[in-house]
């Protein structure tokens, strides 16, 4: 991506924010219940979304392949537990890098 | 922004907290931008102009993946879209507020000033409480991203650092934040697979909004049971 194309992006996701900001502001009545729970399912969503596929696929020469890398999936269980029982997701962010640096240092 | 500093400064005092917990997720943000090939420059100006963390980590996850402007607009529109009821659960205490001052609540609104504005605005707090809570926010979150880029810029980590798992380990940690019980955990689970089917697949940056799609679908079809009050259930904070 050019520098020119990363500002247009920037712009483009900086106007897209605030077209999901602004509308509910001006809202004067509620949405219908199938959107509100499809809103409402979007934050899970994009997080797992997110998560998942650096966990389980790898990039190879032959394109992406399933992989179960302990490497990966231990820290990931590790933050999981400790954000789940603990309720403080920084916590887990931190102990699961830890666990992950702990790993890579023993696998060098 | 609206008069009545003690009101903005009262806002601003009730985000402090949530915004303190941010600051590990503003570091880690700008450490993955860095790893994602951002200049501390793009990094900083990313996350000013959006301004909205989801969204930033989503980004910066595409761009490392590959994807154009218009992909990564549609993947920021697509986190997003919860917002929309952010403000549809503020409109009714918004009642009376001018439309400039309206337009300048936008820009800043976010999960944490929804949070703690929600309770106080109903109670009568004002307009000012709500812009203190934002900009209070936006400060905390900027500082703290700014030393994240400072730090990804200033140090050369070795190479067993493991800095791609930033971003998985960030969004897991959210993901526990934000989910509610076994129905979230349920959708998240379907996202995540559709997501990781669609990596294999070959969807390359797009797999992450072909997962989000997933979700929101299972989100649309799945009752709420118990849990669902009046004719929007938003599973949001109030």
């Amino acid at each position: 991506m050019t520098a020119g194309e990363f500002w247009l992006a920037v712009a483009l996701m900086a106007g897209a924010t605030y077209a999901t900001r602004l509308p509910g502001l001006l809202l004067v009545r509620l949405l219908p219940g199938f959107l509100g729970r499809a809103l409402a399912a979007i934050p899970p969503a994009v997080f797992a979304a997110l998560a998942v596929p650096p966990l389980l696929v790898a990039s190879t020469p032959a394109g992406p392949t399933f992989a179960l890398r302990a490497t990966m999936l231990v820290p990931a269980a590790v933050a999981w537990l400790v954000a789940r029982r603990t309720g403080q997701a920084a916590l887990g962010l931190g102990i699961g890098f830890v666990v992950a640096l702990l790993m890579r240092l023993a696998a060098v | 922004m609206i008069g009545t500093p003690v009101a903005f400064i009262r806002g601003a005092l009730a985000v402090l907290p949530l915004a303190l917990a941010n600051i590990p997720f503003a570091i880690a943000y700008a450490l993955a931008a860095a790893a994602a090939g951002l200049s501390p420059l793009e990094a900083m100006g990313l996350s000013v102009f959006v301004f909205a963390g989801s969204a930033q980590f989503v980004s910066v996850g595409l761009i490392g993946a590959g994807a154009g402007p218009v992909a990564l607009a549609g993947a920021v529109l697509l986190v997003n879209l919860r917002h929309l009821l952010l403000g549809a659960a503020l409109a009714p205490a918004l009642r009376g507020t001018a439309l400039r001052h309206r337009f300048g609540l936008a820009a800043f609104l976010t999960d944490e000033a929804f949070a703690v504005s929600i309770r106080p605005l109903r109670e009568g707090a004002g307009v000012p409480f709500l812009a203190g809570a934002e900009i209070g926010l936006f400060i905390v979150w900027q500082a703290s991203v700014a030393l994240g880029v400072l730090l990804g810029a200033s140090w050369r980590f070795p190479a067993w650092v493991p800095f791609d798992m930033v971003l998985p380990l960030s969004m897991l940690a959210l993901l526990v934040a934000v989910a509610r019980g076994a129905r979230d955990y349920g959708i998240a689970a379907i996202a995540g697979g559709v997501a990781t089917v669609a990596a294999l697949a070959g969807a390359g940056g797009f797999a992450t909004l072909i997962g989000i799609g997933g979700g929101a679908l299972a989100g649309a079809v799945w009752p709420e049971g118990a849990r669902v009050r009046g004719p929007v259930a938003t599973g949001m904070p109030e």
